[in-house]
């Protein structure tokens, strides 16, 4: 085990018992340990939850979609100083340094 | 009549002429100045005016402001001024038009007292936001655009059938709450559409992403909201929307876990943060319906400074993918804490302006006995922090520490300037999230119905605390399983998506590439900033860059895909548009 989630599991093992103790003293929730039920294990639910379903039912590789594989960089949105930078005709902010051999039409390619 | 020219609508349709034919500096101008004009005329208009038109037959109620049409006409206005000043920068003279075309539409939406009216708005908004879809003119958006059209177009015409149907059987087209009936459930299936209920919500993490950085700004502002507004107004105490609410804020929250595009990633707690208030509005009491209002009025506000945070970050580094992102917190602090002040405020962090609003309709569902409500909704808001406030931020600008900026592959990546105009859009959002968080009562004097719920209880505000603490115990417990992976999901989107491709093939594609078109370069884009001095041109593919005219074009022989990206969805648009018209005529 990791020293990290060492430190993880310790703070757990001292807040839960302190939060069902607030929560006896305050009186408010529905009852004592509510923000541990709601909080600590709706939050692992959620993870497990989700994550299984996700393996069963809904990943997919990135390509998934063939036309609409998102790459990891779009660089038309970058502004022109950043070396990724692609600029189009009609792309707005400071002026681009256009190819003068390339065609006027958009850029559906 | 005089007052028709104080109409909220005006100062954005004017503005989309101008922002067309004036130069790019002083459309930076009206950008700015025609929200705030309409913010001031939807303050002077109050919550007592009524201006009719006769068209035809029909009285028409071209203008109503009421207590229900003002706090969502205030807010529309503001985030128009926000997403305005945020996109001074970027946005090109076409997309400003066709946002403020959008903001323009979604005001007249809200403020129609009529169903005629309504419907028109309603129409433009869907048509006026594809193109702030589309202006981001890239392959992806292309496509994306043309299924969103899609959904829209057949949400059009069953709320076009529903008012038919409506009128026909009332003689009235007043837009007032419904009787349940055809005419109802047809206006309903009509809104819930917009608001991105569950299954029918896949256009909106479909196409919200693939806009520009200011145009998603934009989208996230209107569709769902005028939807939520038309909720409240026609079908308040619907119980069917409390299911469908809770269900869809539990939904988001689910593939939001899943999601590895941070955009994405917001737009699935769009349809979460709006299930909240669909729930509020099946609730139906006048604290809930409050509570819808409070809620889509602060969830503008945090879900903008969102959308701008990762817009920033999209800006920056050109990537919008947790997996190919990591380690700019140093380079991008500014932007972080910016972000997290919407993270938390989306959370419900008591201060912030998503505790004021959430805890309305809670405290509407604990008043209705509804716990299975509350117990749902407080899972969600866990989900909600979990993934907006702690995956999101931690993969995005935390990494190994004291190597920068690298991706999953561990390669670097250059972090550019973000203008100061973003960052002043983004601080003007920050103000208002903790505005609202420590002033509600300011919030609360917008709402339709009078308030007198204390948000600030100390059980309250430690049960919250609590909450809270406790899900970023179980994210830290669970962390190994929350890495950020470049999978996408799959979703109800998959039959228009994926499904003819399999029935049928890429058969009349015409594409004969090996690589997958996203890959390719733009036909005419040229790298800037490149080592060489001379970047090479680009392979040209596809007619966009044939010679010769249309109709030598038509017939010139192709390797690329077609010239209208997704001819295929427009095609199936036309199709099924006209078989509702069809089904439509036959409605007796």
């Amino acid at each position: 085990m990791s020293d990290d989630r060492r430190l993880a599991l310790t703070i757990t093992a001292i807040a839960v018992p302190l939060g069902i103790g607030l929560d006896l003293v305050i009186d408010y929730s529905p009852f004592p340990g509510y923000g541990v039920v709601i909080g600590l294990l709706g939050c692992m639910a959620i993870i497990i939850g989700s994550k299984w379903v996700g393996k069963l039912l809904l990943d997919r590789p990135r390509d998934y979609y063939a036309d609409d594989a998102a790459p990891d960089v779009q660089p038309d949105v970058l502004p022109p100083d950043h070396p990724d930078a692609v600029r189009r005709p009609g792309d707005a902010g400071p002026a681009a340094r256009l190819d003068p051999t390339s065609g006027s039409g958009g850029v559906y390619g | 009549m005089a007052e028709l020219l104080l109409h909220p609508v005006l100062p954005f349709l004017i503005g989309a002429v101008l922002v067309r034919v004036l130069p790019r500096t002083l459309g930076h101008v009206v950008m700015v100045a025609a929200p705030v004009i309409a913010l001031a005329e939807v303050l002077a208009l109050g919550t007592d005016t009524s201006i009719g038109l006769g068209f035809l037959e029909y009285d028409l109620e071209v203008l109503r402001a009421d207590a229900l049409s003002r706090p969502f006409g205030v807010v529309f206005a503001m985030v128009a001024l926000l997403a305005g000043i945020y996109g001074i920068a970027t946005q090109s003279g076409p997309e400003r038009s066709a946002a403020m075309v959008y903001a323009g539409a979604a005001m007249g939406v809200v403020f129609a007292g009529d169903l005629l009216t309504f419907f028109l708005f309603w129409e433009v908004k869907a048509i006026a936001s594809t193109f702030v879809i589309l202006a981001r003119r890239t392959p992806l958006s292309g496509r994306a655009g043309m299924r969103y059209l899609f959904v829209h177009i057949a949400g059009g015409k069953i709320l076009l059938a529903g008012v038919l149907v409506h009128l026909s059987q009332t003689g009235s087209l007043a837009f007032e709450s419904f009787e349940p009936g055809l005419a109802a459930t047809l206006i309903l299936i009509a809104c819930i559409i917009n608001a991105g209920v569950p299954p029918l919500h896949a256009w909106l993490p479909d196409a919200y992403p693939q806009a520009s950085v200011v145009g998603t700004v934009f989208l996230s502002a209107y569709t769902t909201k005028a939807a939520v507004y038309a909720l409240a107004r026609g079908f308040p105490g619907f119980q069917v929307l409390i299911f469908l609410g809770v269900f869809m804020a539990l939904y988001g929250v689910m593939f939001a876990v899943l999601e590895n595009d941070i955009r994405r990633l917001l737009a699935y707690h769009i349809i979460s943060q709006v299930g909240f208030m669909v729930a509020a509005v099946g609730i139906g009491t006048e604290v809930a319906i409050n509570g819808a209002t409070a809620h889509a009025f602060a969830h503008i506000i945090y879900k903008g400074l969102l959308l701008m945070g990762v817009g920033a970050v999209l800006y920056a580094t050109g990537r919008s993918k947790a997996s190919a992102l990591g380690g700019i917190a140093n380079r991008m602090r500014a932007a972080l804490v910016l972000y997290m002040v919407g993270a938390v405020s989306i959370s419900g962090f008591p201060l912030f302006s998503g505790f004021v609003s959430k805890e309305l309709i809670v405290d509407a569902a604990s008043a209705g006995d509804l716990t299975w409500v509350v117990l749902l909704l407080k899972i969600a808001s866990v989900g909600t922090f979990l993934s907006t406030g702690l995956k999101l931020p931690y993969a995005a600008w935390f990494g190994e520490p004291g190597i920068g900026p690298r991706g999953n592959n561990g390669a670097p990546f250059h972090v550019a300037r973000v203008p100061t105009t973003m960052y002043v859009a983004m601080g003007a959002a920050a103000a208002l999230n903790l505005g609202m968080g420590l002033f509600p009562g300011v919030l609360y004097d917008l709402m339709p119905f009078a308030v007198d719920y204390v948000p600030y209880r100390f059980g309250k505000v430690v049960e919250t605390m609590q909450i809270l603490g406790f899900t970023a115990l179980g994210f830290w417990l669970l962390l190994a399983r929350l890495g950020a992976k470049d999978y996408v999901t799959i979703d109800t989107d998959w039959p228009y998506r994926k499904m003819p491709t399999l029935l049928f093939g890429r058969l009349g594609r015409g594409d004969a590439g090996t690589a997958a078109p996203a890959d390719r370069a733009p036909a005419d884009a040229v790298l800037v900033g490149s080592a060489g001095t001379d970047p090479a041109p680009v392979r040209a593919i596809g007619p966009w860059s044939a010679p010769g005219n249309a109709v030598t074009r038509l017939f010139t022989p192709r390797d690329g895909p077609p010239p209208v990206p997704g001819t295929w969805s427009l095609g199936v648009v036309v199709l099924a548009a006209s078989a509702l018209l069809l089904l439509l005529s036959l409605i007796p």
